[in-house]
């Protein structure tokens, strides 16, 4: 019997740190374990006794990249335990705010994390090299989006702008007529990005998965809606548990997460496939002028959802943004007390969901925080055993290497939220 | 117009990587009492990662802080002058991914970098992994 383990021991290019083991028996693979270190877990031990709106600043320290996807999740959490409703005018620019964050995250990876692997380079440096415009684009939409963050949260990392029931305050109008000329300005530039993504040679494999987000009838879901899969599921964020089983694996500190028993997928490809309908003419237009066709099972097509939806994100900040009016009163009241709540909302990389139970004065008891990257874990390994079989086990440690680190990155693991780099052991 | 000069405090607020807040912080105070021209923008940035290009575009001559790992002393101040001189210094420490050193380095191949940068590393003790 030939044997062969390969280890990766640091993930390059991925946020936060992690670890691929497998393990080769005649040819076959026998192990392919990810093993991801996850501080959000505890993160919902910092939590308990803390009040209301330290929640809401504490939740943003998890991810420097998706800082507001934590942020709403646990305010829509608490707002609902608390019997809050807040107002359209809230709901429409935490709208805003959240597309903020979509652009910024998904133009870095876009170009500095996925965009080399598929172009042919070590990194995005030497990409740049080659490429200066291609990386600049990047570069400047992931600034737009970072500023579209300032323009409610005061800063593009870490924003302390929302709080439970709203935001401490309202932009200016001036403020806001910058951001959109901005926009305006850049929106071309978003197109271009689609058009990139999608001329990108990618490798062409169909995988059988399932795919998980969040579903609102009216609108593409950001922030709110029922959460749905591709084999039927439509629950309400609230039934989660009933359906989602979290479970530890002796290799990695992160949750392992199922749905039914079996691996889902979450994130910007998921979200695109289920959510398509509801994207504006102008982006179906344009997929179709350039031959791509979603629902997609080819994992590889998440860089071309990536740059859908900051197509989109742009031009749903730009709608929101030309009708913005000034509202002096960006928050509604609170009204603590002891009960149990949810919050799910779609983070960049996919569903964030939360679950809080609180004390009489609204003090957090107990939290609970399923980040995107864990759900994903268990279809970043199937996927890895279908792609390595594929590509072929007889290849060099090198390129095993390689070839497991592309397909991880493609997931856009924050493995600094439920999670450096890839460690490879290969035992052959 | 690019004429102003900033001073950039980068790194987490946990630990001993805190030590370019605490810099910035006092070097606030200093000009909010006058020992510091109020001409210059004093800057702290949590691991800012790629957007610390965007955060130094509107300058001409950035000195930028950061905590440093090497064989020096705790509390010894290493001073360079040029980008090349920075990445050639050894053990360089980022507590991110997105180091200060890999993102000025895609700014220079961009153009996006200001016309004088100086950098100031702080030893601290180093992160044990």
């Amino acid at each position: 019997m030939t044997e062969k383990n390969i280890n990766v021991p640091v993930l390059a290019r991925v946020e936060g740190e992690g670890a691929l083991d497998i393990q080769i028996r005649d040819n076959k693979l026998t192990k392919v374990n990810l093993r991801i270190f996850e501080p959000p877990r505890l993160f919902e031990k910092f939590l308990e006794g803390r009040e209301p709106n330290e929640v809401i600043d504490a939740v943003a320290r998890i991810c420097g990249i998706c800082p507001i996807a934590y942020q709403m999740s646990a305010a829509h959490a608490l707002e609902s335990i608390f019997d809050m409703h807040p107002h359209q005018w809230i709901r429409t620019m935490r709208r805003a705010f959240y597309c903020g964050e979509w652009i910024e995250s998904h133009a870095i990876h876009i170009h500095m994390l996925a965009g080399p692997d598929f172009m042919g380079y070590p990194s995005a440096l030497e990409m740049a090299k080659d490429h200066p415009e291609v990386v600049k684009n990047g570069m400047k939409i992931h600034g737009l989006g970072n500023e579209l963050m300032s323009l409610f949260g005061k800063r593009g990392v870490h924003p302390v702008g929302a709080c439970v029931g709203g935001f401490y305050f309202a932009p200016t109008p001036k403020d806001v007529k910058t951001m959109l000329e901005k926009l305006e300005t850049h929106l071309p530039l978003a197109e271009k990005i689609l058009e990139w993504t999608a001329s990108l040679d990618l490798p062409q494999q169909k995988q059988d998965f399932t795919c998980v987000c969040l579903r609102h009838p009216d609108e593409y879901a950001i922030n709110e809606g029922r959460i749905v899969s591709s084999k039927g599921l439509d629950i309400i964020i609230d039934d989660y548990e009933q359906h989602f089983q979290e479970s530890q694996s002796p290799h990695s500190t992160a949750l392992h997460s199922h749905l039914h028993g079996k691996p889902y997928l979450v994130g910007p490809l998921a979200r695109v496939n289920l959510n398509y309908d509801l994207l504006p003419d102008v982006i179906k237009t344009k997929l179709k002028a350039l031959d791509i066709t979603f629902p997609s099972y080819n994992m590889f097509h998440s860089i071309i959802a990536r740059a859908v939806e900051i197509y989109y994100a742009m031009l749903e900040a730009i709608r929101i943004l030309r009708a913005y009016v000034y509202h002096d009163q960006p928050a509604v009241a609170m009204t603590p007390k002891a009960s149990v709540g949810f919050g799910c909302t779609e983070a960049p990389r996919g569903l964030l969901w939360h679950r809080y139970e609180t004390l009489n004065d609204g003090r957090i008891k107990k939290a609970k925080i399923v980040p995107p990257t864990s759900q994903n874990q268990a279809r970043i390994e199937e996927d890895l055993r279908t792609y390595l079989e594929n590509y072929g086990l007889h290849h060099d440690d090198e390129k095993l290497r390689f070839a497991s680190e592309v397909v991880i990155r493609n997931y856009d693991p924050c493995i600094s939220c439920s999670t450096h780099f890839l460690t490879l052991r290969v035992d052959r | 117009m690019k004429n102003k000069t900033a001073i950039i405090g980068v790194g987490s607020p946990f630990g001993d990587d805190n030590v370019a807040e605490q810099v910035i912080e006092n070097l606030m105070q200093a000009q909010s009492s006058g020992e510091l021209s109020s001409h210059i923008d004093i800057k702290y940035f949590d691991r800012p990662g790629y957007a610390l290009l965007e955060l130094i575009q509107d300058y001409s001559n950035v000195k930028l802080i950061d905590a440093m790992v090497s064989d020096k002393p705790i509390g010894f101040i290493h001073r360079y002058d040029s980008l090349s001189a920075f990445q050639q210094a050894k053990n360089t420490l980022s507590s991110h991914n997105m180091g200060v050193a890999e993102v000025l380095a895609l700014g220079e191949v961009l153009g996006m970098l200001p016309e004088q940068i100086t950098f100031y590393g702080i030893e601290i003790k180093g992160f044990t992994k």
